[in-house]
């Protein structure tokens, strides 16, 4: 049964669904990664998922007291400071996730004019910074060999790094893990990108939540798919080519996650699937072309900046043909 | 046949109420809607002047007749403003007196015109019967265009809001009269016969044997997905058909059988101050206390609402009911909406019918973004304002910038209307003033830049809360 809303205007029933619960599900959704890396690598990921949450919410906070019109929201700054530290490699020094959020915050809710504010995901331009900034510690791998547990807060020196999937393919080689090991995470990656059983099912958990753009993570996984199985970059079955080409550099915690990402991706369903392969076809571009690892977040800044433009063409384009 | 929604939202139902129609007693006093003062009813009795069940009070602007739904005497007009804009009512006193229904349409002139589908005779019957088409809450006669015949009449029976099922119990309880309504425009506009209803409805039973014993109705199930109106508008263009509520049917046997102009209503009653919901059928122009008092509100409610939960607006105890009033909603415990900025998430443009843009035409009233944004096909439905998490008065606002354009656009055709006959004026004295047109177009500019920015009045929020809230009825 419903109750009186406070609206004195139609309509007076509402969905349940409001701005927190979006926030708590990307929050719950994110959840199992950070267990599963906790199990991983120890109790160093609990750490930097809240110090970079935390980062993120002082941020908004100060913001808040020095009149930056930012308005903190604890929800939202934990999905961008999780989201932020799940990217990095386990070894890298605990301030830096945090530092990535307070500048991420800064940059969007600040800095950027009100008309590009919409463009750019906070977490990629968190990502941005900090390969600009620590290229070396974003880009080295440790050896993952089951479950190790890391120190908590120092910082690492002594570790057995590997190759990532990218480098591999980069130079046109096969990488050496199983596809189960793939599957199930255990391969050189970010903390909480790499377990792509958890995150197809998290997917599945976004999508009955109507919580993602699931058209753009799904057209931007089938373009990098297309290119895999025809463009065998590793000389394999093409379909170890298009799983090899999927997980590698976080590409599907970044297409379902940051590209997916309601708030961000465009606004209707032709110009999220326009906006998706745009974004694929750029990552494919750059990972054959480009000598960085990381060609995601470039493509996904790229294709961030039409955004907008896709809307303004896919709404014309309904127009023109509504008027026919 | 089935109609599918694709978008739109399945409103939560809960069918906690008995679909059997109440009677309530007669109020001691009916105000009778004679529409907008600014059309000046015509007043056919006098003041003090003692009136027989259904006789005639006033005729309006569209030749429809009001008529006396009991035996009363007329007081007096009253005049009340709704949204600044003055209706007049017919004040009748109840005098408890009964006398037979008699006969006040020419039934004989019809009859000979049964299968003729004269248009124009039968729009003059409807009128004079005052009968409303519950579908579209006007009057039937309004529905009737003798430009565009059709070929199909559709009986409405789906409901797609919360206890909005008036539809259905009105099938349910007057089955016989309203399918003999159906048979009647059937016959009298030469059309076939549909019927649409939800399907997994829960009286989907009751429509089981229906294929079966009327062969000759076909049958159009849909999915129940809120607005249900928008997917049959379409198919009744598309194939050419009126559409029209059981309510409406009924009033059709009845005046033309019985000769009984329409003066009643049937409404549901409900919400969660009220004890015991009921559909009733009661006379237009009952005041709403007295339908309150009836169903046993509770005496202190937060909102009480008329018409749908989707569209309908707030509305006092002293308020009667009106062919409008397809629900009264009363509710208590008040659920506090945090409004917040718009966070993008375009879940407005995900679930709009008419396949708009709600977030970019929100863009486009704060003066940001977008020019080009269709919102003119807006139906008004609340679909968005319903899905959006940061709770911005969607529907308010769109229905306000599409009003204020409206007018805007007029007011601009008229003065372009005189400026081109001044103009032309100019021109026949041989005079060739350019400036003319520098005026139009820094004038039309002028008053674009005035219309991008809007935003809710905060007075006029504030003040509706504050008169709003807290109602106590008269019970
Ligand atoms: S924009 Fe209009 S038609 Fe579309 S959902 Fe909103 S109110 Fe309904
Ligand atoms: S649903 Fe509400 S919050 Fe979301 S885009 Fe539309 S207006 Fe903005």
């Amino acid at each position: 049964m419903i109750t009186a809303s406070n609206s004195p205007f139609a309509p007076f029933l509402h969905a349940k669904e409001s701005v927190f619960s979006l926030r708590f599900d990307t929050v719950t959704a994110l959840m199992p990664l950070i267990i599963i890396a906790t199990v991983q690598n120890g109790l160093r990921v609990l750490v930097l998922c809240a110090l970079s949450a935390l980062a993120a919410f002082i941020t908004e906070t100060l913001g808040n007291f020095a009149k930056l019109k930012i308005k903190p929201a604890p929800l939202r700054a934990a999905t961008l400071g999780i989201c932020i530290a799940l990217l990095c490699p386990i070894t890298v020094p605990i301030y830096m996730p945090a530092i990535a959020s307070a500048v991420a915050v800064l940059i969007v809710r600040v800095i950027l004019p009100k008309d590009f504010k919409g463009l750019f995901s906070t977490p990629a331009i968190g990502w941005l910074f900090m390969l600009s900034v620590w290229p070396e510690q974003m880009m080295q791998f440790p050896v993952k060999t089951g479950f190790f547990e890391f120190p908590v807060f120092k910082n690492i020196t002594d570790c057995n790094y590997a190759w990532s999937l990218a480098q591999y393919l980069q130079f046109g080689e096969k990488p050496p893990q199983r596809m189960l090991d793939i599957l199930m995470g255990q391969f050189p990656g970010g903390i909480g990108t790499t377990c792509t059983l958890a995150i197809i099912a998290i997917t599945v958990f976004f999508i009955y939540r109507k919580s993602i753009a699931w058209q753009v993570s799904l057209s931007m996984m089938c373009t990098v798919a297309v290119f895999g199985f025809f463009i065998n970059r590793a000389g394999v079955n093409p379909f170890y080519s298009v799983v090899y080409e999927l997980a590698a550099s976080n590409f599907i915690y970044v297409a379902i996650f940051i590209a997916g990402d309601i708030i961000n991706a465009p606004k209707l369903p032709l110009s999220r699937i326009f906006y998706g392969v745009l974004i694929g076809v750029l990552t494919m571009i750059l990972r054959y072309y480009g000598l960085y690892e990381h060609c995601v977040v470039f493509a996904l800044t790229i294709a961030g900046l039409i955004s907008g433009v896709c809307d303004n063409l896919a709404i014309n384009l309904r127009t023109l043909i509504r008027s026919k | 046949m089935f109609l599918k929604t694709k978008h739109g939202v399945m409103l939560p139902k809960d069918y906690n109420i008995d679909f059997s129609v109440a009677f309530p007693n007669l109020s001691e006093k009916l105000y009778i809607s004679l529409g907008k003062k600014s059309n000046n009813p015509k007043i056919t009795v006098t003041k003090n002047t003692s009136l027989k069940k259904y006789d005639k009070i006033a005729e309006l602007k569209n030749n429809v007749f009001i008529y006396s739904p009991e035996n009363c005497v007329f007081e007096d007009v009253k005049t009340l403003t709704y949204k600044n804009e003055e209706y007049s009512f017919a004040v009748l006193k109840n005098i408890f007196k009964k006398s037979p229904s008699f006969s006040v349409l020419n039934l004989n002139a019809l009859n000979q015109k049964e299968n003729a589908a004269n248009y124009g005779t039968l729009k003059t019957f409807f009128a004079e019967a005052s009968i409303i088409n519950d579908y579209s809450n006007k009057y039937l006669c309004d529905c009737i265009d003798e430009n565009k015949p059709f070929k199909k009449i559709l009986l409405n029976c789906s409901c797609d809001q919360l206890y909005d099922i008036s539809a259905v119990a009105a099938i349910l309880n007057f089955e016989t009269e309203v399918l003999e309504g159906l048979d009647i425009m059937a016959r009298l506009f030469n059309a076939s016969k549909e019927i649409c209803l939800v399907k997994n409805y829960k009286t989907k039973s009751v429509f089981k044997n229906f294929k079966k014993e009327h062969k000759d109705i076909k049958l159009i199930k849909t999915n129940g997905k809120y607005p249900v109106s928008c997917k049959l508008n379409e198919y009744a263009e598309k194939e050419n058909c009126i559409i029209l509520g059981p309510e409406c049917l009924k009033a059709v046997y009845r005046a033309v059988n019985f000769g009984e102009p329409q003066t009643t209503k049937l409404l549901t009653v409900w919400g969660n101050a009220i004890y015991n919901p009921a559909f009733l059928l009661c006379p237009l122009g009952t005041p709403i206390y007295h339908l309150l008092n009836f169903c046993n509100s509770q005496k202190q409610f937060e909102k009480l609402i008329s018409g749908n939960i989707m569209t309908g607006f707030l509305t006092e105890p002293e308020d009667p009911v009106t062919i409008y009033t397809n629900s009264v909603i009363a509710l208590k415990e008040k659920e506090n909406i945090i409004k917040r900025e718009c966070i993008n998430c375009g879940k407005c443009l995900d679930i709009c019918p008419k396949s708009l843009t709600p977030f970019y035409i929100l863009k486009l009233i704060n003066g940001e973004g977008l020019t080009k944004v269709n919102f003119k096909n807006c139906i008004n439905c609340g679909c968005c304002d319903y899905i959006c998490p940061a709770k911005i008065p969607l529907r308010f606002l769109i229905n306000r910038y599409n009003q204020n354009n409206k007018t805007e656009i007029k007011a601009e055709n008229k003065n372009s209307k005189n400026k081109k006959s001044k103009n032309e004026n100019a021109k026949n004295d041989g005079i060739k003033d350019k400036n003319n047109i520098k005026d139009k177009n820094t004038e039309n500019a002028n008053s674009k830049s005035e219309t991008s920015k809007i935003e809710i009045s905060k007075n006029e929020t504030s003040k509706n809360k504050t008169s709003k809230n807290k109602k106590e009825a008269n019970v």
